[in-house]
């Protein structure tokens, strides 16, 4: 399950485009300047760039950039700065660089700002957990949940919905997520009390996931109908949200919902998080061979994947032979595999998939068959394979699986002539779907442009203002060739 | 008076004694669950089991597994089944380890559902005979009513010359089991 950490990471490469390398601590310092200025103009915007910066920032850390970051950013004397301190490793003093001295020296520095109090707390947890000091991690997150609470600015919900992300994360690595189960079912009423949507997006995410921890699908179901929901805030928890839902509902055998949730997902998920993307992948690969389809060769052949899908291809291939056999010793060879992924009980499932596309297959191929042949073809093994399938393909003939009748008297399965499908309504309904599927993508693409704000506002500039500004504009333009004509 | 005590579902308080009163109140809710088949009372099992439930699900640090969780577990996968209720079936499947999955009692509803699936039906009815435990006998009646059913229904979409054989196969096979499918096939 390291999906997570990939996704989180991706934002790195855009941002470290830095031409000089001035020190990071020089970097932590403009990232916190930039969310002061986030904050005090309240521009959420502003303090969502500087997490981004941080976490490309992430790699270089170290306890003396850390340390001395702190010491500057938080007022001396204060109870975050001797918390948080004490859990950055101790380390020499003569390790420090010169340029910390410095920055010490104007601390006078007012900031009591909360949102830099959090980042800080956010800033030592991510070093916490990428030192792999779990316990501290766990001690540091569980502080800054506390005294989250009692805050209440909605400057300070983007930070806190990273630090939920990373409380969780601490707990999940140290195999203790039942523990915060009830702690994050109460940040989530307060997140819902105060219209944060993003934490509650947060929340709602770390919640199902804790719960799948466990595959308490029952309870994830509910908790996920119940909770209110609203147009998605950021790309990535909508993301985990599909993923989640697809789970669940692949799990209650809904595998339409399933695929469609699990397959957005894939889509959605950026292109650098390759561990996700090749969990939704798995999953909606079950769930297309559970309803019946069989993905295209180019799902197992996308970059990266291809080893990761490998015990997947075979089953697929053995879904599509319809052969018990072969299907039989793929869920042997790659069982490891499957449990690990919590596939196993789905692979199960497929087992009545294989034998449906066994049985079309001879449908198709046969137009008159003995049932001792089917039953050998299928290579069922019971103790009366005729009998079992009789019935097998007697409900086969029920569900509209095959077209066909059987013959009791002399153990006959007798295929009808399949019709030309052109001559049916078919192509026009498959037609139908694919344009409504277009129309819906362009529609989404539409609504997903995000437009300057206030730029309304401008198109109700009054028709003479128009002329007059044109006018100055030309005038403008005529002075500029001028001037330009001049230095020739 | 299982309501006096603190250390059950959903308060879990530690007390002295909580050892002793929550497998008291397990072995009460066990015996209510098996009450409710001998009576076949269908709501009665639901509400008793989901009592039951988080004894088993939230209790396992402190009590001993009860030697009856697997029988009762069993007993209630099969009642989905029969009941047809797939989805919360698999989603119960879910919760189980894979070591559960091996024992008889779980195994046995697990390959029903399998052969209920497959379409199968001479296999759920045979699988009577093999039953586990003597409680399950009442839900496997059930299920071979259901099955019945099913299999008329089939009857009726195919063409009318299988009739009478088919009839007469599915026939021989309920007399033994049940005479409510002999009435709806006469």
């Amino acid at each position: 399950m390291t999906q997570d950490v990939e996704m989180k990471e991706l934002p790195a490469p855009s941002n470290s485009v830095t031409s000089i390398v001035p020190s990071t601590l020089q970097h932590l310092k403009e990232i916190a300047s930039l969310i002061e200025t986030g904050a005090y103009a309240k521009e959420v915007r502003r303090i969502v760039r500087a997490v981004r910066l941080t976490i490309a920032l992430r790699k270089k850390l170290k306890t003396s950039v850390l340390s001395a970051f702190l010491n500057y950013a938080l007022p001396s004397g204060s109870e975050a700065l001797a918390k948080l301190t004490s859990y950055l490793p101790k380390e020499d003093e003569h390790d420090m660089e010169v340029d910390t001295a410095t920055s010490a020296s104007h601390t006078p520095n007012k900031h009591s700002l909360p949102e830099i109090e959090i980042y800080c707390y956010l800033l030592v947890l991510i070093f916490l957990i990428d030192q792999k000091k779990f316990s501290e991690a766990k001690a540091c997150s569980s502080t800054s949940i506390a005294r989250l609470r009692s805050m209440n600015r909605r400057t300070v919900d983007v930070l806190a919905s990273r630090l939920y992300f990373y409380y969780s994360y601490s707990y999940e690595l140290t195999g203790d997520l039942v523990e915060i189960r009830a702690n994050l079912l109460s940040l989530h009423r307060i997140a819902t009390l105060r219209h944060d949507e993003l934490g509650q997006e947060t929340l709602l995410n770390l919640l199902l996931r804790n719960y799948l921890h466990y595959n308490l699908y029952d309870q994830a179901e509910k908790l996920r109908s119940k909770a209110p929901r609203f147009e998605a805030h950021s790309n990535q928890q909508f993301c985990r949200y599909l993923f989640y839902l697809g789970k669940i509902r692949t799990i209650q055998l809904e595998y339409t919902d399933a695929k469609e949730s699990l397959l957005q997902a894939a889509r959605k998920a950026p292109v650098g998080a390759l561990g996700f993307r090749v969990q939704c992948n798995k999953w909606a690969i079950i769930v297309r061979l559970l309803l019946g389809e069989i993905p295209e060769r180019t799902v197992f052949m996308q970059k990266g994947m291809k080893t990761a899908l490998r015990p997947y291809f075979e089953l697929t291939n053995a879904v599509r032979i319809g052969d018990l056999e072969l299907f039989r010793t793929v869920a042997e060879k790659f069982a490891s595999t499957f449990s690990s992924d919590r596939t196993h009980n789905l692979i199960v499932r497929l087992r009545h998939n294989v034998i449906r596309t066994g049985l079309r297959n001879i449908s198709i191929s046969y137009s008159r068959i003995s049932l001792a042949d089917v039953a050998q073809k299928l290579r069922l093994d019971s103790a009366n394979p005729v009998a079992d399938a009789e019935s097998i393909v007697s409900k086969a003939i029920r569900d509209g699986a095959i077209d066909a009748t059987l013959d009791h008297a002399n153990g006959w399965m007798v295929s009808k002539e399949t019709g030309d499908v052109y001559s049916t309504n078919e192509p026009q309904f498959a037609f139908n779907s694919r344009i409504a599927f277009c129309l819906n993508m362009h529609n989404e693409a539409v609504r997903a442009l995000r437009f300057p704000p206030n730029s309304h506002k401008k198109e109700k500039e009054s028709a003479e203002k128009r002329r007059e500004r044109q006018q100055q504009e030309q005038e403008l333009a005529k002075h500029i060739a001028e001037e330009d004509d001049d230095e020739f | 008076m299982l309501t006096g005590f603190k250390s059950l579902p959903p308060l879990l308080e530690e007390s002295p004694n909580a050892v002793h009163e929550l497998s008291l109140a397990r072995d009460i809710y066990e015996h209510a669950v098996v009450l409710s088949v001998k009576a076949e009372d269908q709501d009665a099992f639901e509400r008793d089991f989901f009592q039951l439930k988080p004894y088993y699900t939230d209790t396992g640090n402190r009590l001993p597994p009860s030697p009856q969780e697997y029988p009762i577990l069993g007993l209630n996968l099969l009642r989905l089944l029969v009941q047809n209720r797939i989805a919360e079936f698999h989603t119960e499947l879910e919760l189980l380890s894979a070591s559960a999955m091996e024992n008889p009692c779980i195994k046995h509803a697990v390959e029903l559902e399998q052969s209920f699936m497959e379409g199968a039906y001479n296999r759920v009815l045979s699988a009577r005979q093999t039953v586990p435990h003597e409680t399950y006998v009442y839900f496997m009646d059930l299920l071979a009513k259901t099955v019945s059913v099913a299999d008329l229904l089939s009857e009726t979409y195919q063409m009318v010359d299988p009739w009478p054989c088919m009839s007469a196969l599915c026939i021989n096979m309920l007399k033994a089991h049940c005479p409510y499918g002999l009435l709806s096939v006469t």
